[in-house]
């Protein structure tokens, strides 16, 4: 009797606690469900009609599934755009978060010029998002073009690998290695490039990991290599998957896609409303397949 | 017997320099692979920026120059001059871009580990739920939402509450916020900025981290849950907040994606994606000059490219101590 007396307290729509919660959350509550939730649902609906713009603003014409039935059947280059988001980005996907892991790793202990390379590292996070970097790039593009007609100068985006080129031509490996060595060589610029807010999210984790555990580790005479393994590579693996969260998104929201999506939002705004959502729900799942694989793995201390 | 002893006591003394040489050469071989594979790194993510302080600097007619280096031959100030006297409004679009970071994200700082807060120590109904819409605010691309955002702009009501007083006093509170710095404020001002998911997350594993002895001892002296919220939690957490102020002041400067779909009007423009479209249009002008004018179109874009990541690059080397030094103390889980 006296339980269930309890159990019904608990069970009281409101608590002290929830009401603190839901205080705390305001303004985020607020702000979530004027301008998302609601924009969202407005687009949902887009998606299923037909928009012309008349005499007093927009009027929607219901058409059921006719749109997403078009993007998936009719228009081919959706289709290729959406598998090739899929199939391009994966690896390099992966790649960016071991990359970005190992040069946390190196970039963490205690040497000399450790704050000058940290800073230097940090480049990418103030470049690596913003459009001076297409604009580097894109320059880059253009002077190579020049360059076959002038005999002109270096190019900026192509010196850096260029460089890199001539070091790898310098060593005389057979032609085949070398094409493969010299990709690498050029998928590694970006690779850096691309890598920014991951390096740091990996520092961050691994000042996470408690010093108690290294030293006892070092008292039981674990070699540095067995640390790692035992230690450090485990804990470090909730890092890991927000960094694979974070990387898929952003490989995503930079890819081809959303320029298509963002081309048609001029012209058909319910075809691109339902592009849109069809993609959302293949960034959803693949970032869901992710979450609940690598989350079986990952290890949290407490 | 003697001599059993005799020899393993040489065993250990020879034994251990040897080991202990092995020990050192191998330190100094990681350390040396450490360093090379950091400057080789390193070289990488400097070569971009130094070539463009480079070519801004220099006389459009030393691009040319074959044996250019990184220190320009006759260093001027005149594509600067340039481009600022004849067609860059810099410190207008500046002042734009500078309140539109600054004061989006202060208001983000503000919102947004309150949430984190509220989330990671009340348990209430929703709680997930609330979480669930974090992450989904981060995964849906917000370019799904742009025409209805811009209709919701174009007619800002307060979320109703404008149409409600219209109907009251027979005059709506209704305002225009395109084209002006208000669609950073507005999102920024209710978690629902740019990144503001992140930041969410990332305050939400921060506190979640945080022991709750400190939370106990302050309910214990008295203090209300918001004041331990601010006398407590928040001065503990300055190391996240550098981090995440840094981030979010990047990621404004940086943004063109709301600036390219709710600042449409040039004179509204923030510099970023004021120079993307001022490069294409610098490209054309100067292609009718030739060649020459191709180099010093190049000179000139490099040199705008300078000025617009300029503060962002004086903000760094500020606060990078702080920042640096801030990430080890940080320790957010993942």
């Amino acid at each position: 009797m006296k339980g269930k007396r309890k159990d019904r307290k608990r069970d009281r729509f409101f608590t002290k606690d929830d009401i603190t919660g839901y205080l705390f959350n305001l303004p985020f509550l607020i702000g979530v469900i004027f301008l998302f939730i609601k924009p969202m649902a407005t687009s949902i609906v887009y998606s299923f009609n037909r928009i012309t713009v008349g005499g007093g603003g927009i009027e929607l014409t219901p058409i059921g599934w006719d749109n997403y039935k078009y993007a998936l059947f009719s228009d081919a280059s959706f289709v290729k755009a959406l598998i090739g988001s899929l199939t391009d980005s994966w690896w390099s996907i992966l790649l960016t978060t071991f990359f970005s892991m190992f040069l946390a790793l190196l970039l963490n202990g205690k040497f000399t010029g450790r704050l000058l390379f940290r800073c230097i590292m940090f480049l990418p996070v103030i470049f690596g998002t913003s459009v001076v970097f297409t604009l580097l790039e894109k320059k880059g593009g253009m002077e190579s073009d020049l360059a076959a007609t002038t005999n002109a100068f270096v190019a900026v985006g192509d010196g850096a690998t260029r460089f890199l080129n001539e070091l790898i031509s310098s060593f005389g490996l057979p032609d085949d290695v070398m094409g493969l060595v010299r990709s690498g060589a050029n998928s590694l610029f970006d690779l850096a490039w691309s890598s920014g807010i991951q390096i740091v999210l990996f520092i961050i984790g691994l000042q996470a990991i408690p010093s108690y555990l290294y030293e006892v580790s070092k008292i039981e005479g674990a070699t540095q290599w067995e640390t790692f393994w035992k230690i450090t590579f485990p804990l470090l693996s909730p890092t890991m998957l927000l960094c694979l969260i974070y990387t898929i998104i952003r490989a995503f929201n930079g890819s081809s896609m959303i320029e298509m999506v963002e081309e048609n939002m001029r012209t058909q705004v319910h075809y691109a409303s339902a592009q849109t959502w069809l993609y959302t729900l293949v960034v959803f799942l693949y970032v869901f397949v992710v979450y609940y694989v690598v989350s079986k793995k990952t290890i949290y201390l407490d | 017997m003697e001599l059993g002893w005799r020899q393993t006591a040489s065993k250990k003394i020879a034994k251990v320099p040897v080991k202990r040489i092995a020990e050192g050469f191998g330190k100094i071989f990681l350390s040396c692979c450490r360093y090379l594979i950091l400057i080789g790194i390193s070289y990488l993510m400097i070569y971009p920026v130094l070539t463009m302080l480079a070519q801004a600097f220099s006389n459009p007619m030393d691009l040319y120059n074959e044996t250019m280096t990184w220190i320009p031959k006759n260093p001027t100030f005149m594509n600067f001059t340039n481009a600022v006297e004849s067609y860059f409004d810099y410190f207008k679009h500046l002042k734009i871009t500078l309140s539109a970071a600054l004061i989006s994200t202060g208001l983000s700082l503000i919102v947004c580990p309150l949430a984190a807060y509220g989330q990671a120590r009340y348990r209430f109904k929703g709680n997930g739920l609330l979480f669930a819409l974090v992450i989904l605010t981060i995964i849906v691309p917000i370019q799904t939402a742009q025409i209805p955002l811009y209709l919701e702009y174009q007619e800002f009501d307060f979320f109703g509450l404008g149409t409600l007083i219209g109907k009251i006093t027979g005059k709506p509170l209704v305002f225009n916020l395109l084209n002006t710095n208000w669609v950073y404020y507005v999102p920024a001002a209710f978690g629902v900025g740019l990144y503001s998911g992140l930041y969410i997350f990332l305050f939400r594993q921060f506190f979640k981290g945080m022991p709750k002895d400190l939370e106990d001892a302050g309910k214990v002296d008295g203090c209300t849950r918001l004041g331990i919220y601010l006398r407590i939690i928040a001065p503990n957490a300055k190391p996240v907040f550098v981090t995440v102020f840094l981030l979010s002041m990047i990621n404004y400067w940086n943004d063109t994606v709301i600036s390219g779909m709710f600042l449409n009007s040039t004179e509204a423009q923030p510099l970023m994606i004021y120079v993307d479209i001022l490069s294409s249009s610098i490209v054309e002008r100067s292609s009718v000059f030739g060649l020459y004018g191709v180099m010093g179109s190049q000179a000139e874009i490099m040199a705008c490219l300078v000025m617009v990541v300029g503060p962002l690059m004086i903000l760094f080397i500020i606060c990078q101590k702080f920042f640096v030094e801030s990430m080890d103390r940080s320790g957010i889980k993942g």
